[in-house]
């Protein structure tokens, strides 16, 4: 996948976050939601969890 | 979240609150890259069920049929991104639970089979697509083939109703007439968004007002349901919402299969 097209994923969940007021978001995956390994690992903005990931602060 | 780590986060001095609906709402519309990957998933699991409707044959189990297209899933990259269940029945008419594929039940001359196909291809987007399936004899049974009267009706209102600007409402409206006019209950949602998670918002269903945009993508399957419980039709299509109205991106004809039919190109 394009980095590009990673960013333009993420830009839409941070204006989304933006217009709510919220500063992150932590996306808990699952058995059905992610394609690596179940886990509780935490990742950076542009980076990709095992089974959840932050998707990094708005400000 | 696990409650482990629900816990421990809510301890701290986070302000915890839900998102999942804003969440999917956001990535709801799907990109160019995300659509070649939805119709790469969609391609995969239409494959897929021309594979169960090559292994389907009376005498054999439900396992035996669905066993290749797991094969083929795998071998195509889904991975263990993989929802394969059945719905059978006698005298022509299909009992509405989910079933694992039985490697002891064989199938009967009579019996209606819906195989529910749901998976992910390489590029992480799940997609639904499949149909009913009769094996001769009784079936499909009078309420099968009535219900199939009503999913014609519905794949032709979709193609109208899942234009953008419409509500999740008034498509479940277009869509589930033909099934409520014919006094059957809908025993599932009529339709979901579908991405990078099986299930996600809007529904397609009574109340929910959200507007439908350009290059939505929906998974459509109403479960009609007879009056006493015991014969349903539950056939999954995956649908983009195109500027013009919806398009089933399968391509499979809206009917009941009986096994004798092959692909359009053969």
């Amino acid at each position: 996948m394009s980095p590009a097209e990673v960013e333009g994923r993420y830009a839409n969940v941070r204006e989304a976050l933006v217009r709510d007021g919220l500063d992150a978001v932590i996306v808990s995956g699952s058995e059905y939601s992610t394609r690596r390994a179940r886990g509780s690992a935490t990742a950076p903005a542009t980076g990709a969890g095992n089974g959840s990931a932050s998707m990094g602060s708005t400000t | 979240m696990t409650v482990r780590d629900y816990q421990a986060l809510a301890a701290g001095e986070l302000e915890l609150v839900p998102y999942d609906v804003e969440f999917d709402l956001a990535r709801s519309v799907k990109s160019d890259k995300e659509l070649a990957s939805v119709r790469e998933s969609v391609r995969i699991n239409a494959e897929g069920f021309w594979i169960f409707l090559d292994a389907f044959a009376v005498g054999r189990s439900e396992a035996e049929l669905l066993g290749p297209c797991e094969d083929y899933f795998v071998d195509e990259g889904c991975g263990r991104q993989t929802m394969d269940m059945v719905l059978v029945g006698e005298n022509g008419e299909a009992e509405p639970e989910f079933r694992i594929a039985s490697r002891d039940r064989r199938i009967r001359e009579g019996d209606l089979v819906l195989p529910s196909l749901e998976i992910a291809g390489p590029g992480g987007h799940w997609v639904e697509v499949s149909r009913a399936i009769a094996a001769g004899g009784a079936a499909p049974g009078p309420e099968a083939r009535r219900m199939l009267e009503a999913y014609e009706e519905y794949y032709e209102a979709a193609r109208s109703a899942l234009h953008p600007g419409a509500s999740a409402h008034d498509v479940h409206r277009s869509v589930s007439n033909g099934f409520s006019d014919r006094g059957y209950e809908l025993g599932h949602v009529t339709g979901h968004s579908i991405g990078m998670t099986m299930i996600e918002f809007p529904k397609i269903g009574e109340g929910v007002e959200t507007e439908l945009a350009a290059n939505m993508v929906f998974s459509m399957h109403p479960h009609a349901i007879s009056v006493d419980g015991h014969a349903c039709l539950y056939m999954q299509d995956t649908w983009l919402v195109a500027e013009n109205g919806g398009e089933p991106l399968a391509g499979l004809p809206m009917r009941i299969f009986d096994g004798a039919e092959s692909r359009p190109d053969d």
